[in-house]
């Protein structure tokens, strides 16, 4: 499945890669979320840890269907030692829990090379460490581990490799999530593969020396092992992987191709063959005593092929096993197959279950392409605005039905696109997980005892925003965790609980998002915060006495801003907060602070619940309308020739309340006709960025609106000054400012 | 994924080729101050009156502005403004050309459109060696109809080919 066109390669490593990525994100905090809970008294959540081997399991499921061999390796291990745990026969602790996320780490890297080359190739070293450690730690535990074996342990010694797959929950094969197509096109592919096998089994049969049919069958019963597992199906995965083996082995010179053999293969792809059937069927797979024929072909290929006492007794078992699929039942000479056989029967009942069950939850969600959301929202927007205009041409006319129907007609509009919009909506679960780690590192890496707490990660936001609040959001955090936080001893000594604590909420509030970070740790301190920026020039000695605490704390977000004494591994270079500031203001958004020295610092992040729609206000000059966003707008007014001063260079300054503030003519900008050239005919606009403020003269205000942000046409090119457009009520078009990179460009010319 | 598909979606090409064959060696022409010009019908998508235009701000002069057509913003310029010609009253034969390049959608303003016509490779010259003014780096060829020439534009040159020299 791996072949084929390019397209279809890329879109299957595309979906991997996705899902990959969300599984690493799942786990990772449920492994931090184990260490918490397990390493006071040692005892595991069964939960937790079946949820994180659960997933450790579909990666590698999905990594060995694309021959990712680093990965495979790697989760496989991870997975093994995990089952330590989840069996009880070892006590997880910190140790273990860093091995983990450390394999996390690599396979999120190798995620970056497969990206980039479709292959895992470049990390085998690494991966190669981790293995070992973690062998070391499984060797280890297991060694540790003095009690009577497990049962799963007695199948371990040979075959340490098949070791968990032997009993493949029903849990596990529920995490998969395959289509139909995807099902029939392993249907097809693996019949395919079965005639190609049979075939050179039937050669080899005839020309036992001939080791390239041993190699086309060998592979073909490859393909199959990986679809099988990329799909979950245990049974067939470890049929094939067993007749790999033995194939393997005879590629190799390294056992002779005897009549048994070639039977016992035989049996083995009629095994498959039916179990693929089932397959087609809907159903998951039950291969009829898997069990023996899995022991056989194992016997086989791990057995001496001399030992005349094991092939006499393989013997008789082929014909057992033989005599056991021609009756359709298990025969009375073997009555522990019998039992096999029923116990299957049972399973497949669970297991049609779990498959309906499946089925059910896959229909709760479906993948979208942002694109076509996206192109929904257009649609959506278009139709509001037309249903704006239908509605805008009525007025006056006395036509009562066709009104109510207009406005039944916009409510619905209305609905659609609230649902549209909603559709773009994404919690910020995944966000606030990724804290998680963060808060843990960090903590590890200074020594200190901090405990994070999160509130409302249900919280929905714009799937752009959440792609760009992460970073603001580690900075934050980062800045809390090494500036804020003290260490135990130096809290213990303040009288504070020896643990720091570091909270992150979510929460609507009027249009907006606030996402709260609160840490109890030592708060900002202003003078040394002045103090800094003294030294770094960024406020004059004269301005120190005006400013006010909330000024003050602004102070951090300024550029090259560090107050931290020595520079840490972590933060204090001086980069981050402006980050934090920059890209919060990307997004529309503010950062408020409030801090108290000893009782920690609260960082408030304020977002626009959608970047795709704003108020605004509609102003004209001439003919031309131009709207400025709402939340740039301090007041609007028309001023009395008194408040207007004039400098000899034709600066014009407006005095409102003993501020004084420039005036920036937009028809001057613009280089249009107003209608009005005296300040006191027409309107002032204070528009306030960044604390700068300045007055916008425009002719006259044509009102509040909600508008769709569109952006101007790409063949326009980055237009200075303006941020997009908007289709207004009647159809016209008009610009919206960009306050910032207006006042920026005014007082660059002043 | 599988071969019907695949199928499928040869056939699909091979359609979309034909379609396009249709179309070639087809020309819209078009006025601008008694000239007539013509551009390759597979470039237009629809043909409008003159609109409400919204100025945008620090564009060059030829770049008109922006219009609302059905709830997409496209921009639109002036092909008079674009080749040097004095700028003239926009009237009722006023037409703007929408053509999609590159899934870009842009407006071409111009005098008024005249007809589709067919003109067979063989009957298209190259551009005249010698080159003078504004608008010849615009033109592909000259297309022979009967004893008429029209000027045949190059569509990516007349939108995409900024005033380089100028900015430099």
């Amino acid at each position: 499945m791996v072949d084929g066109s390019y397209e279809e390669k890329l879109e299957i490593y595309k979906l991997f890669l996705s899902d990959s990525r969300e599984m690493l994100d799942d786990i990772e905090p449920q492994i931090i979320t184990m260490e918490e809970i397990a390493l006071p008294d040692g005892i595991i959540d069964e939960g937790i840890i079946n949820a994180v081997f659960r997933l450790f399991h579909s990666l590698k499921g999905s990594a060995s269907f694309l021959e990712l061999h680093n990965i495979t390796r790697v989760t496989h291990e991870a997975e093994t030692l995990l089952d330590l745990f989840r069996s009880g026969e070892a006590v997880i602790s910190t140790a273990h829990i860093d091995l983990l996320i450390r394999a996390i780490d690599l396979i999120r890297k190798t995620l970056i090379t497969v990206e980039k080359n479709f292959n895992d190739q470049g990390h085998e070293d690494e991966a190669a460490v981790i293995i070992n450690d973690l062998r070391e730690c499984i060797a280890r535990l297991v060694a540790e581990n003095n009690s009577p074996p497990s049962p799963k342990a007695e199948t371990d010694p040979s075959l340490n490799t098949v070791a968990d797959e032997v009993t493949p929950s029903p849990e596990i094969e529920e995490d998969f999530l395959s289509s139909p197509e995807m099902t029939s096109c392993f249907v097809e592919e693996s019949r395919g593969l079965l005639d190609e096998a049979e075939k050179a089994l039937l050669a080899l049969e005839r020309l036992p020396d001939n080791p390239e049919y041993a190699d086309v069958a060998c592979r073909a019963m490859h393909s199959i092992k990986g679809n099988a597992g990329f799909f979950g199906y245990g049974d067939l995965e470890e049929v094939s992987r067993q007749a790999e083996m033995i194939l393997d082995q005879i590629r190799n010179d390294e056992k002779t191709c005897e009549a048994v053999t070639i039977s016992f293969l035989f049996i083995a792809i009629d095994a498959l063959r039916d179990g693929i059937q089932q397959v087609s069927q809907g159903l998951t797979p039950e291969v009829p005593g898997k069990k023996e024929l899995v022991d056989y072909l194992n016997s086989l290929s791990g057995g001496s092929a001399g030992d005349s006492q094991n092939e006499d007794c393989t013997r008789e078992q082929t014909a057992n096993l033989k005599l056991e699929k021609e009756q359709g039942q298990p025969t009375a000479a073997a009555p522990d197959q019998g039992f096999v056989a029923k116990e299957s029967a049972g399973a497949k009942q669970a297991d049609n279950r779990t498959g309906k069950h499946s089925l059910a939850t896959q229909q709760q969600a479906i993948r979208v392409d942002l694109e076509k959301i996206d192109k929904l929202l257009d649609l959506v927007g278009e139709l509001v605005i037309s249903g704006a205009m239908v509605a805008s041409t009525l007025t006056g006319q006395q036509l009562e039905r066709m009104e109510k129907a207009v406005v039944q007609l916009d409510k619905i509009t209305r609905g659609i696109q609230e649902v549209a919009m909603s559709m773009r909506m994404i919690p910020l679960n995944g966000t606030f997980r990724k804290m998680v780690r963060l808060v843990r590192d960090l903590a590890q890496k200074s020594n200190k005892k901090v405990v994070l707490e999160i509130f409302g990660e249900e919280t929905e936001v714009d799937k752009t925003i959440i792609e760009q609040i992460s970073d603001p959001l580690v900075h934050i955090i980062r800045n809390a965790l090494d500036h804020g936080i003290e260490s135990p001893e130096e809290r213990k000594a303040l009288g504070k609980p020896e643990t720091g604590r570091v909270t992150i909420e979510a929460k609507h509030s009027a249009g907006e998002v606030w996402i709260v970070v609160k840490d109890d740790g030592r708060g900002l301190d202003p003078e040394k915060i002045m103090r800094k920026a003294l030294e770094r020039g960024l406020i004059k000695s004269e301005e120190k006495d005006f400013l006010k605490d909330e000024e003050v704390w602004k102070l951090i977000f300024e550029p090259g801003f560090s107050t931290a004494e020595k520079l840490s591994d972590i933060s204090g270079r001086g980069v981050g907060m402006d980050v934090v500031k920059r890209n919060i203001e990307k997004l529309r958004g503010k950062v408020d602070i409030r801090s108290k020295v000893g009782a920690g610092t609260i960082f408030i992040v304020r977002i626009p619940l959608t970047l795709a729609i704003i108020e605004g206000m509609v102003v004209k000059v001439s003919n031309n309308r131009y709207t400025i966003p709402s939340n740039s707008i301090r007041e609007s007014l028309q001023p009395k020739s008194d408040q207007i001063t004039r400098t000899p260079d034709g600066l014009e300054v407006v005095s409102i309340r003993g501020e004084l503030l420039p005036v920036v003519r937009l028809h001057e900008f613009y280089r249009i006709k107003p209608v009005y050239y005296q300040l006191t005919d027409g309107i002032l606009i204070v528009i306030e960025t960044d604390e700068r403020k300045c007055c916008l003269f425009v002719d006259e205000v044509v009102g509040l609106q909600q508008i769709v942000i569109k952006g101007l046409s790409s063949y326009l090119g980055r237009v200075r000054s303006v941020s997009g457009c908007a289709i207004l009520e009647d159809g016209d078009i008009s610009i919206i400012l960009d306050c910032d990179e207006l006042i920026n460009k005014v007082e660059q010319a002043g | 994924m599988n071969l019907r598909e695949k199928l499928d979606e040869d056939l699909l090409e091979e359609n979309y080729e034909e379609e396009e064959d249709t179309q070639e060696d087809k020309y819209l022409t078009f006025v601008i101050s008694k000239e007539e010009y013509g551009i390759e019908i597979r470039y237009v998508t629809e043909i409008i009156g003159i609109q409400n235009i919204t100025e945008v701000p620090n564009m060059p002069l030829y770049v008109k502005g922006v219009i609302n057509l059905r709830g997409k913003v496209i921009p639109v310029i002036d092909v008079r403004l674009r080749f040097g010609v004095v700028e003239r009253a926009y009237d009722d034969r006023t037409c703007i050309i929408v053509i999609n390049i590159d899934d870009q959608s842009v407006g071409l303003i111009v005098d008024r459109v005249s007809e589709v016509l067919d003109i067979p490779k063989s009957e298209v010259e190259p551009p005249p060696k010698v080159r003078k003014g504004e608008s010849s780096r615009f033109i592909q060829g000259m297309g022979k109809v009967g004893d008429k020439v029209k000027i045949i534009l190059n569509a990516y040159q007349l939108l995409f080919d900024y005033d380089k020299g100028a900015e430099l």
